[in-house]
């Protein structure tokens, strides 16, 4: 109810500023597909939508954006390889505990809010966005681990991951200060909260579909969930953290050739992507892990994209990417009770795609990789794929 | 078989000259269990084709509509013989939970344009429709408080409803998931002027919808037949405004009557909810249901669409004809209502707040009347 309140207190108190629009928009910015067997696949369950409002905040600027982001998923989730009372990690070296029983899944229902504000300053170079935006934002996730869908589907398969067999809490989700999963713990309904600035440099201009640019685009960003943050439960923290992230990209024009109606025939371009990040804090919410749970990251990627004509309607077109991806994890494990475990790790993938955007509406997309390094994971270089369909409405 | 089907109807929605699509977020839903009731838990939303108009100014629509998420539900009959629950009381917990995904492709087609109301006198409308649904537990089952008695599991974890006939409720026999399609028809005549917060005039609709097992892509666990008409009168006879036009203070009164039927061997859950608040009827081959409400609006203040209310409103519902989804399909005369007062404050058009208290009369197999209360945040634009 706390919670609740503040969220309104929050509301009320932004749409207090003058407006010079009283009235929201609405997006539906992504639609996931639901728990394993659901509707044979096809049909969705869970979806992000965001309602945002334009507002005159300092006269000689643009309008700032309010921007309110609301998500729901239900999904069937595997128990991490780490051991969720100290936080070891699997590639410690020694004996982990996994807490596995069954199939070792459990169903996760989630829903998260995030609201910003964002100022922008300056015109680009594409004459349209501003050249830099600040974005100071505040972001609310809930999480609730329950057993997994599976379990109930037949008696022969009845091994609960949560509870023993006389339907009381079981070890160590009995009430055990869970350091290395701390949304697992007591009822395993887990809020974390944190606050964020971002600022973002455009030097870019749009060169076709298919997010086709020229020039570069850079984004700095702190985020910041202290456990004074609503973060506090169980007598520890859900969440206590810093994280610092920086993402620069800049593109070049091979070609690119026009229809008469200004349509896309064809663009090929060149894009590099750098993003370094590191994680400050004793307690890291789940949404802001790093793979193999290490502190810093570093990610360089390579890569061209052809994007084919546009048909049909502006929003109808494909395009194919290959890219080069080099990825360097570093530093000390977090979420882990003895700070004492760190690495150093380096993967480096292969990758292409294969996207379709019908209508701004659907999205089809396949990916395949080949992992040439794979870090800490003891296993060979290999191939990889994946395909997925997303209803996808962006403004 | 099915995925061609479901995807050629993805393709069907698809008109080759659409440039742009217009969408909604019609309603945004929370449950009490899951986020402490604040953050949604089902969404309905719906993408408009741009098509032109067919009988200008009149308007014509092709819209898909998807309403996707997680519900809870309480079972009312005995899956296996069909017997009520409020007859045959239970230990056993009847609370379960429902995933859900619910499409709908509809054409409409509007006519006789009206200058009151700034819309169609008629409108037409014909649909193709989807429901997938897959029950389980509900969430609180296995939580670690040692109780293990859930509704489709005895706490020895063994199977509680062993029958292979489901008459009670069909959408949860086998492994308890269920595709239902069905064509629906619906037929509009408004004549309601509508604002924020004033409401002038008639609104009439009837719709039917009809699901036999043999339509495409069903798994055929059910097969119905539904008609339900709604006959709506809004009347303000008291506003006080502004000199910028916004409302200080408005009196409106609704009453809607409403009368359902539906025929068939198989009826699910789902084309039976009634707008009873705090109960439900019992299921039965005929529902009149009445809702009266007096609302007093108060200040709109930095906008049209933010402003309090408060009613004072009064549920009745009868439930005649015979028993659906039941073995002996005996005849039923069983009536319930509730009143109660609801105070809400509309944010911005995109969500409501609000909190309701009343009493719920449910007579209904001579059980008590008791309080209720219910409060949340729903969100629509």
């Amino acid at each position: 109810m706390k919670k609740a309140l503040a969220l309104l207190l929050v509301l009320y108190a932004l749409f207090q500023l003058p407006a010079s629009s009283l009235y929201f928009e609405t997006g539906i910015t992504g639609v996931s597909s639901g728990p394993l067997g659901f509707g044979m696949g096809l049909f969705p369950l869970g979806t992000s939508f965001e309602y945002y409002r334009h507002l005159s905040m300092i006269p000689s600027l643009d309008k700032a954006r309010l921007n309110l982001s609301v998500s729901f998923s239900f999904t069937e989730k595997e128990i991490d390889k780490y051991d969720a009372v100290t936080g070891k990690p699997w590639w410690s070296g020694e004996p982990v505990n996994e807490w596995k029983t069954g199939n070792g899944q459990y169903f996760k229902a989630a829903s998260s809010f995030d609201l910003y504000l964002g100022q922008g300053f300056g015109r680009s170079i594409n004459g349209k966005d501003p050249l830099t935006e600040i974005r100071l934002g505040f972001h609310t996730a809930f999480q609730n681990a329950k057993e997994s869908l599976t379990l109930s589907q037949s008696a022969s398969s009845f091994q609960p991951l949560f509870v023993d067999g006389s339907g009381n809490a079981a070890y160590p989700f009995d009430g055990t200060l869970l350091y290395g999963t701390p949304w697992l713990m007591g009822s395993r309904d887990a809020w974390n909260s944190y606050m964020y600035i971002k600022s973002i440099w455009n030097f870019r201009k749009s060169t076709g579909a298919g997010d086709a640019y020229d020039g570069a685009y850079a984004e700095a960003t702190c985020y910041y969930g202290p456990r004074w943050l609503f973060n506090q439960g169980m007598g520890v923290p859900v969440s206590d953290f810093a994280k610092l992230e920086a993402i620069a990209e800049e593109y070049i024009t091979i070609f690119t050739s026009k229809q008469k109606n200004g349509w896309n025939w064809t663009n090929l371009f060149l894009g590099h992507y750098n993003e370094l990040s590191y994680i400050f804090g004793d307690t890291v919410p789940p949404e802001m892990l790093n793979l193999d749970h290490l502190r810093g990251s570093f990610i360089d990627r390579l890569y061209i994209r052809f994007v084919g004509p546009q048909f049909i309607a502006s929003d109808c077109f494909t395009y194919i990417e290959l890219g080069f991806t080099n990825r360097l994890l570093f530093g000390n494990a977090m979420n882990d009770s003895s700070a004492s475990y760190k690495a150093l790790e380096y993967r480096s993938a292969f990758d292409g795609i294969f996207h379709m955007r019908l209508f701004g509406f659907i999205r089809i997309e396949y990916r395949f990789e080949y992992s040439m390094a794979n870090g800490l994971e003891a296993i060979k270089p290999h191939w990889s794929q994946d395909a997925s369909l997303r209803f996808y409405v962006s403004l | 078989m099915r995925k061609t089907l479901l995807l050629l109807i993805l393709a069907v929605s698809l008109p080759l000259h659409a440039i742009g699509f217009g969408y909604h977020v019609l309603e945004v839903r929370t449950e009490a269990d899951l986020a402490s009731g604040i953050l949604p838990s089902s969404v309905v939303y719906q993408f408009d084709f741009p098509v032109p108009d067919l009988l200008s100014p009149s308007l014509t629509g092709l819209s898909f509509r998807l309403d996707n998420g997680l519900e809870y539900r309480t079972l009312m009959q005995n899956p296996d013989n069909g017997e009520h629950y409020a007859l045959h009381p239970v230990s056993y917990p009847r609370t379960y939970t429902v995933l859900f995904d619910h499409f709908s492709l509809f054409f409409k087609q509007g006519f006789f344009h009206q200058v009151f109301t700034s819309k169609d006198l008629v409108t037409a409308k014909a649909a193709i429709e989807g429901r997938f649904e897959s029950a389980f537990e509900r969430l609180g089952w296995l939580s670690g408080g040692g109780e293990m008695e859930g509704l489709f599991w005895t706490a020895d974890h063994t199977e509680r409803f062993l029958s292979s006939s489901f008459i009670g409720a069909p959408e949860l026999s086998g492994n308890r998931m269920m595709l239902d399609t069905s064509i629906a028809l619906t037929l509009e005549i408004d004549y309601m002027r509508k604002k924020e917060t004033e409401r002038d005039g008639v609104l009439f609709s009837s719709s039917f919808r009809y699901s036999p097992p043999f339509m495409p892509l069903s798994d055929k666990k059910c097969d119905f037949l539904t008609l339900e008409s709604c006959l709506s009168l809004s009347y303000t006879p008291f506003a006080w405004k502004r000199s910028n036009g916004f409302c200080n203070l408005s009196l409106v009164f609704d009453l809607d009557i409403s009368e359902r039927m539906a025929i068939g061997k198989a009826v699910p859950a789902y084309a039976l909810s009634s707008s009873i608040w705090g109960t439900k009827a019992p299921n039965s081959s005929q529902l009149l249901s009445l809702h009266a409400a007096l609302t007093l609006y108060g200040p709109q203040l930095a906008s049209e669409d933010f402003h309090p209310s408060v009613s004072f409103f009064v549920d009745y519902a009868l439930a005649f004809g015979h028993e659906l989804n039941s073995s002996d399909g005996r005849g039923v005369l069983e009536s319930v209502s509730s009143y109660g007062f609801e105070a809400e404050y509309s944010l911005f058009g995109i969500g409501t707040v609000f909190y309701r208290i009343g009493c719920v009369f449910d007579p209904c197999y001579n059980e008590d009347a008791y309080a209720a209360q219910s409060y949340g945040v729903s969100l629509a634009i």
